[in-house]
């Protein structure tokens, strides 16, 4: 009995010598990755090259957060100005004579028109992101083809993506992403996209609206995007609220009888 | 006693699954509804905040408009690499009595899927003096606000080509919103150039 208790004594004094030196490990470590500086830069290597068609011994290449030009090859290389390069680059793509080319990241796409000078962002098909990251591009009839493990796109009429196959996520991919999520913080929501055109938003929006309204009676739904408007104040329960003009009265019930009822409201007297 | 049994147990398994799914409604409670989604806002510094941060609390403030015309969104963008989506910026310039305290700009740029506001502020002789992350709006990567990152932008001026893993480390986890606030603070710096009248 006593040899056991011994024995369980000096179990838990390694196992607690461990667990601290452990937990001094992660301690340190972590306080070590908050402060930059002290490790010094991460070399990354060219991950993405291409030659340009249009001039010999002029190639493109990019690594994580840096694009440079060679003139002569392949033998030296400079910086191109760009310091907004995809953290992870996975392929460059020149096309035609004028110096069109494409760059694409996992999670971003950017376009040159003056051979890799300037660049402007273009975004990617909605399904492309962290969970499906982008793995090759392809360039047909002068259209982008953004490729991942699990589908592909190309660039319509009017730059919307066009979904050329794409399989769904099985159930354990579904459990993985899940888990995923879980322990990420990416949970839940509806992603819309974030418009910085308001033109643009009131076209979605109109079509929004007037795709519902062709499957309900019109004016039996209201399509409400932010920022708010006075009107819905007294419907509304957020607090501290920047644009509020009235305050908070009760919530609008969502049911077909309320539309109905102010629809009807509105409309003129019948003959 | 027997402290373990079969249903203490199930009340601990279940009580770890109440935790772990009511986990991010919880999070979401402390989160701020926005056009795209719910995100974690969090507002480290208001316009008024970051300009007495950088200029000091007696400065004296001017803000001034500047649309930059053709010729000179052609040299931005040349030195950027990409092009400009904003028409115009506000600069605001500090003055303490006859002091020329320099000017501030409030820039935002893209870090993984949302943009980060932040202040850049540059001194008289065109180096940088701080860096201050206003409104950060992604759920991780937030390491970026602090000094032991912005301020290896301490004096540099538009000839230093801001370069993350080059010259600039990033932070650990937050290498996109490193890669912002690099890229960021690079553009100030040209816009500051532009706009007095230099050629980057």
């Amino acid at each position: 009995m006593s040899r056991r208790r011994t024995i369980v004594r000096e179990s838990h004094h390694g196992l607690g010598l461990i667990g601290s030196a452990v937990i001094l490990l992660l301690a340190v470590t972590g306080f070590g990755l908050q402060h930059p500086t002290w490790f010094g830069r991460t070399v990354a290597g060219a991950c993405a090259v291409a030659a340009d068609p249009r001039v010999e011994g002029r190639l493109l290449r990019a690594a994580p957060a840096l694009l440079e030009v060679s003139e002569d090859g392949g033998t030296g290389w400079r910086d191109l100005p760009l310091s907004a390069v995809p953290d992870q680059p996975v392929a460059i793509r020149f096309h035609g004579p004028a110096g069109e080319v494409w760059l694409l990241g996992e999670t971003e796409l950017l376009k040159s028109t003056d051979g890799g000078l300037i660049w402007d962002e273009v975004a990617l098909p909605a399904a492309v992101g962290l969970d499906e990251p982008a793995c090759d591009l392809t360039l047909l009839a002068g259209r982008p083809v953004v490729v991942t493990r699990r589908g592909a796109w190309t660039a319509g009429e009017a730059g919307a993506w066009v979904e050329l196959w794409h399989t769904p996520l099985s159930g354990s991919d579904r459990a993985r992403a899940w888990f995923h999520r879980l322990h990420t913080g990416r949970w839940g929501g509806a992603l819309v996209p974030r418009f910085y055109d308001a033109d643009t938003l009131h076209q979605i929006h109109d079509d929004i609206e007037g795709a519902l309204g062709s499957e309900v009676h019109a004016g039996d739904v209201v399509v409400h995007f932010d920022p708010c408007r006075p009107p819905y104040c007294k419907g509304c329960a957020v607090e501290d609220c920047p644009v509020r003009s009235t305050p908070f009265e009760s919530r609008v019930p969502l049911d077909r009888g309320r539309a109905v009822r102010d629809d009807a409201a509105a409309e003129p007297p019948p003959d | 006693m027997k402290m373990f049994n079969c249903r203490n147990g199930l009340i601990l398994v279940l009580g770890a699954l109440v935790v772990l799914v009511g986990a991010p409604p919880l999070r979401a409670d402390n989160m701020t509804a926005s056009p795209d989604g719910p995100e974690a806002v969090r507002i480290y510094f208001t316009e008024g905040e970051a300009l007495v941060k950088v200029f000091g609390k007696d400065a004296q403030v001017a803000a001034e408009d500047w649309v930059p015309d053709e010729d000179q969104r052609e040299r931005i963008e040349s030195a950027l690499g990409r092009r400009l989506t904003e028409t115009g910026f506000v600069f605001h310039r500090g003055r303490q009595g006859e002091r020329d305290l320099g000017w501030a700009i409030v820039l935002e740029e893209k870090g993984r899927f949302k943009p980060i506001t932040f202040m850049v502020q540059v001194k008289q002789d065109g180096e940088v003096g701080m860096v201050l992350v206003m409104v950060y709006r992604e759920s991780r990567g937030d390491g970026v606000k602090r000094q032991r990152f912005l301020k290896q932008f301490r004096d540099r001026d538009v000839d230093d080509t801001l370069r993350l893993n080059r010259n600039i480390v990033g932070v650990s986890g937050a290498t996109l919103s490193s890669r912002a606030l690099t890229a960021g603070v690079r553009k100030a710096l040209v816009l500051g150039s532009v706009n007095s009248g230099g050629n980057p």
